[in-house]
């Protein structure tokens, strides 16, 4: 069990015009497993991901994320443990536009202060094809290959966890399944754990296990 | 072409801008209230001052008419009373001067006048009223002080009244009085008709048919015209027109003459001007720019639905004039406020009236030219950011605005470090002035001694310098001096003030060296331009070489006074002169061409050359007889006859300003012989100036009993002191610190703001950039730093661009302005903009981190989902 999220529950305002955004959800993943969480939209799934990201904090309840109750750190520690532990991939892509491909990819590694694991990061590049783009800037590439990018700057660290919030979001169909497809065999080929939450059916359908949450609750 | 009303709608989208985005356009209005304070606080400086000095001039020459006309009878007077060009005309009647003693330092004029001359003349009542019975008088607080009468009406007082030779002695009841003002040329006292009529009726003949002038029953007409413009035609056409005699006197208010400020003054305005002018640009630029990036998106939009370029530009031009309307109102008053607190500083340093100084005369005109001049900032600065907005391509705006960000970051940058570093190098500037502005030196050009005494009239620049007495240490002053147990050291300055007949020898050397010299030669040729009655050069030339003569001077000086001479050239190349070998009665010491101009010296002789000096004894003088302006003749000295005796030149020296007689001829070659030579040559005669050192810790009782002599013992002689002169210095100095240190912290401000504004700006814009590296687990102190090291990198730039320009500025325009100016002594400083760097460290360091703190109140999902 890598992950484990218990009765998280978290309330927006107060009385009359309290918001449930999650109210009371459990959640355990296993270790290499693949799971896409899927709801419409308002239903509670990108504020789930927040929480289990460590972006956001519940009103109660307790994530555990490879043996580390992360609800009991706080900001610069939370920070670092998540550099450390998870990897995001937004829906925007959310590249630093200042920075070189390959800088994007091994910054969260030089932000920790880490040595640059080069063959593992050649690796990780050359299974999602964007070996070639690695000295251009991030404005230059398409929506597919900028996910690609993110991709791989969510890897960069061996997470414990990867959470990718919509990733094809922002894609065309042929683009997504192209992009999902690396997603998988990449998350496969380095052992990698993904929770990913869409509202996309189809893409949902390429998890392992599909969870599904409807106002707040997991059904 | 149809013409789409459209005003509306640019209006609209101009204002809903500013109202939804108030916070980002208060900074901007911030900015816009700076420039606006700077500029009318200078606006109110300048113009208060230029007023003063008008008001000033009009003091010292004694009237606010624009002209008048002058010796007249009444036939003449009502000869121009009526003509149509004159607006107000009213006349006062000569009657005489006042001769008692008290007065002596203090000229006093002896007039009747009209009511609306005296309001004209500054010498109306302000206490009391004028002159009515024949023994009431009118006159001011400071003649009534002198004579030691009580300053009220009703005062009783005893005047001797020289008229036309006759002088009668009567008591006189004060029936009002007002304010007089030293640097007026001469105090009033007002009679009655009564009075004028009895002792000084109007005159019957004109000026020119009269014998000579005694200045007795004369009628001085001061009138105005409609406007103070081209006065000299107005009054030629005045006495063309009356027909009054061609040859009438008449005299124009130089107040109303322009050229008060020279080029020196109009080109410190025009770098305050510019100075403030780029301030204000470099702020309202750059936040007029970012304002445009951050709204680009609305502006691409905009374009989209189908604004054209012209309308956008137009809107960013409308938002910049909002901005005014709001921003100039709200430094005006602020401004006007800051020129009032520096102007009493300011105008303390000018020679004006002290009657009304520093008093702020603000008008309308001052207001609507800071306001244009504000104005005409803001629309030079939102011209580019105009451009800009107009420039925006609709897809672009929508897709790339963080690209956009990256690639401007050089240009935003530089706007900001220029702007830091003007306040530095102003700061550093001011700084290197007012420490450079050398007490020593200027003491040491003003006063040389502890004490200086002199006949009053001698340093007073507002007596001619034919009037001035150049041998007014009395005896009877020497004698009590020497007996002053305080004095330490004495020295004697004796002096004759004409020309020198050359010998042939000496002559053909004044030729080759000054005649002939290029710098002379075109000094020569612009002044005899051959118009209006001037000779041309070679008229002069000839003159001068068929008279064989040159203004200048025979000092004779005591030891004392020989120590402090200034060495330039001697014989044997030493800078050290003896004493006892010059006073042997065989030497003289010479001076150089022009030297009292710049540090240029041309020396009439070398050391070593031998020339003859004239005696200047009264036995052998002879009289010329010399016609005035009015005719009336005169009689000058001649002392062609004199006997001359052979000196050798022992040294050319420079005489400190302090010492010698401070007007100048055209040349001023000047002879310096000892004390006892000096005496025998020419026979006894008394020292233009005393200077006394006194023992150090007896300089009050010194002081103490020269002043009590010379206002009551002999109120003809007047001291200086080195005292008196520090306090001069303290004023000027904090005078020059105080403007200056109060530009540099509002342009620092400036400089602060732009540099706040610039990385608020940039933090905001980037929110989400900096979201987007929380999330992938940057920590807040990571984040802190690297918004700390963007700070840093305008810091060092700012510190490396405002080293260097200071340094240059330092060692090129500042030294050279300071060398040319006497008080000055240039020395290199940079302390200021090092000092000021760490604190502007502190601050850019500090800004960002504020900044970030209040970004990060919106939490990072927030920030994150902000598209």
């Amino acid at each position: 069990m890598i992950l484990q999220a218990m009765d998280l529950k978290k309330y927006y305002g107060e009385g009359e015009a309290q918001v449930k955004a999650l109210d009371g959800v459990s959640l355990s993943v296993y270790r290499g497993e693949f799971v896409s969480i899927v709801g419409t939209s308002g239903s509670g799934k990108s504020t789930l991901l927040h929480m289990l990201g460590g972006l956001d904090n519940p009103t109660s309840g307790r994530i555990i994320i490879d043996d580390k109750d992360i609800s009991e750190l706080k900001g610069d520690a939370l920070c670092i443990f998540r550099r450390r532990k998870i990897g995001f991939v937004f829906q925007s892509f959310n590249l630093v536009p200042s920075l070189k491909v390959y800088d994007n990819i091994i910054l969260p590694l030089e932000l920790d202060g880490c040595k640059v694991d080069k063959d593992y990061i050649g690796s990780v590049v050359a299974s999602l094809g964007i070996a070639g783009k690695l000295d251009t800037y991030p404005g230059k590439l398409s929506g597919g290959q900028q996910q690609r990018v993110a991709i791989a700057r969510a890897l960069a660290t061996k997470p414990a966890i990867l959470l990718a919030d919509e990733p094809t979001g922002n894609l065309d169909s042929k683009t997504s399944q192209d992009v999902l497809g690396l997603l998988k065999t990449t998350g496969q080929k380095f052992k990698q754990t993904i929770v990913m939450i869409t509202h996309d059916e189809e893409i949902a359908q390429m998890a392992d296990r599909i969870v599904r949450i409807e106002d707040g609750r997991i059904v | 072409m149809l013409n789409v009303n459209n005003k509306k709608a640019i209006r609209k989208i101009s204002l809903s801008g500013i109202t939804t985005n108030i916070k980002k356009y208060v900074i901007l209005i911030f900015a816009v209230a700076l420039t606006s304070l700077l500029f009318t606080a200078l606006f109110t400086i300048g113009g208060s001052t230029v007023k003063e000095m008008q008001l000033s001039t009009m003091r010292q020459v004694g009237g606010s008419s624009h002209a008048g006309l002058k010796y007249l009878t009444q036939k003449e007077y009502d000869m121009v009373k009526d003509d149509p060009a004159i607006k107000d005309i009213s006349y006062r009647i000569t009657v005489g001067d006042v001769t008692n003693k008290e007065l002596n330092k203090l000229r006093t004029e002896v007039n009747y006048s009209e009511d609306e001359n005296a309001k004209g003349g500054f010498c109306y009542p302000e206490e009391g009223s004028m002159p009515k019975k024949e023994n009431e008088i009118v006159t001011s607080d400071l003649v009534l002080q002198k004579l030691g009468v009580p300053v009220e009406v009703g005062s009783k007082v005893k005047l001797s009244i020289n008229i036309g030779g006759q002088e009668i002695t009567d008591d006189f009841i004060v029936s009002g009085y007002y304010t007089g003002d030293v640097i007026n040329a001469s105090q009033m006292l007002l009679v009655s008709k009564e009075f004028q009529e009895k002792y000084a009726p109007i005159k019957t003949t004109i000026l020119p048919e009269t014998a000579y002038n005694d200045y007795v029953g004369w009628i001085m007409a001061d009138f105005n015209f409609g406007n103070s413009f081209g006065l000299e035609k107005k009054i030629d056409g005045l006495i063309k027109r009356t027909g009054i005699r061609e040859d009438v006197d008449y005299g124009i208010n130089w107040a109303y003459v322009g050229g008060s400020f020279d080029a020196e003054t109009m080109v410190l305005v025009g770098i305050m001007l510019f100075t403030i002018f780029l301030a204000g640009y470099l702020i309202i630029y750059n936040i007029f720019y970012i304002n445009v990036i951050s709204d680009i998106r609305e502006y691409g939009l905009l374009k989209t639905i189908g604004t054209t370029t012209k309308q956008l530009k137009k809107v960013v031009k409308k938002r910049a004039r909002i901005v005014s309307v709001i921003g100039i109102p709200l430094g005006i008053l602020p401004g006007i406020f800051v020129g009032m607190c520096l102007l009493p500083m300011i105008s303390n340093q000018m020679n004006s009236a002290n009657v009304g100084k520093g008093q702020v005369h603000v008008n309308i005109l001052t207001i609507l030219v800071s306001a244009a001049f504000t104005y005409a900032t803001v629309i030079f600065s939102a011209n580019r950011p105009c451009k800009k907005a107009g420039s925006v391509s609709p897809i672009e705006a929508l897709r790339t605005r963080e690209n956009e960000d990256a690639g401007r970051k050089s240009k935003k940058g530089r706007v900001v470090v220029l702007s830091l570093s003007l306040a530095l190098v102003i700061l550093n500037s001011v700084f290197s002035m007012a420490k450079g502005f050398s007490m020593d030196k200027y003491i040491e050009q003003m006063i040389v001694s502890d004490y200086s005494v002199q006949n009053a009239t001698l340093d007073n620049p507002g007596i001619a310098s034919t009037d001035k007495i150049l041998d007014g240490v009395t005896t009877d002053f020497i004698s009590e001096l020497k007996e002053r147990p305080e004095v330490q050291d004495v020295g004697n300055v004796y002096i004759f003030d004409d020309y020198h007949l050359m010998d042939d020898e000496s002559w053909k050397k004044i030729q080759e060296r000054i005649l002939s010299n290029e710098r002379f030669l075109s000094e020569i040729n612009e002044m005899y331009t051959g118009v209006n009655g001037i000779p041309t050069a070679d008229e002069y030339l000839d003159m001068r070489n068929s008279e064989k003569e040159l203004d200048g001077a025979t000092y004779g000086i005591s030891k004392m006074i020989f120590d402090k001479l200034e060495v330039v050239k001697t014989a044997d190349g030493s800078d050290k002169l003896d004493w006892d070998k010059f006073n042997s009665g065989n030497y003289v010491l010479t001076t150089c061409c022009k030297d009292y101009d710049d540090d240029i010296c041309i020396p009439y002789f070398e050391p070593g050359e031998v020339i003859q000096v004239g005696s200047r004894d009264e036995k052998y003088v002879t009289y010329d007889t010399a016609y005035g302006m009015s005719g009336e003749e005169f009689e000058i000295p001649n002392y062609d006859n004199e006997p001359t005796k052979e000196y050798e030149v022992y040294a050319v020296v420079k005489i400190p300003y302090a010492i010698r007689f401070q007007s100048f001829g055209e040349f001023q070659c000047d002879y310096i012989l000892p004390e006892d030579e000096f005496l025998n040559l020419n026979g006894d005669r008394n020292p233009m100036r005393t200077l006394v050192d006194v023992k150090d810790d007896q300089e009050v009782e010194f002081e103490k009993w020269i002043d009590n002599y010379t206002s009551s013992i002999n109120p003809d002689m007047k001291y200086n002191s080195k005292n008196t002169v520090l306090e001069e210095y303290k004023s000027f100095s904090d005078m020059l610190k105080v403007v200056g240190f109060t530009l540099s912290f509002i342009l620092g401000i400036i400089g602060l703001l732009n540099f706040a504004n610039t990385m608020i700006s940039s933090i905001i814009v980037r929110a989400r950039e900096l979201a987007v590296l929380e999330a992938v687990g940057m920590t807040g102190k990571q984040q802190k730093i690297k918004l700390m090291k963007e700070g840093l990198r305008y810091f060092v730039w700012t510190s490396l661009f405002s080293i260097v320009v200071s340094i240059l500025l330092n060692i090129t325009a500042i030294k050279a302005f300071m060398n040319g100016m006497a008080m000055f002594s240039w020395q290199f400083t940079i302390t200021p903009v090092l000092i000021c760097l760490p604190i502007i460290g502190v601050l850019v360091a500090l800004i960002p981190l504020l900044v970030y703190a209040r970004m990060c109140r919106v939490s990072v999902v927030d920030r994150l989902r902000v598209e």
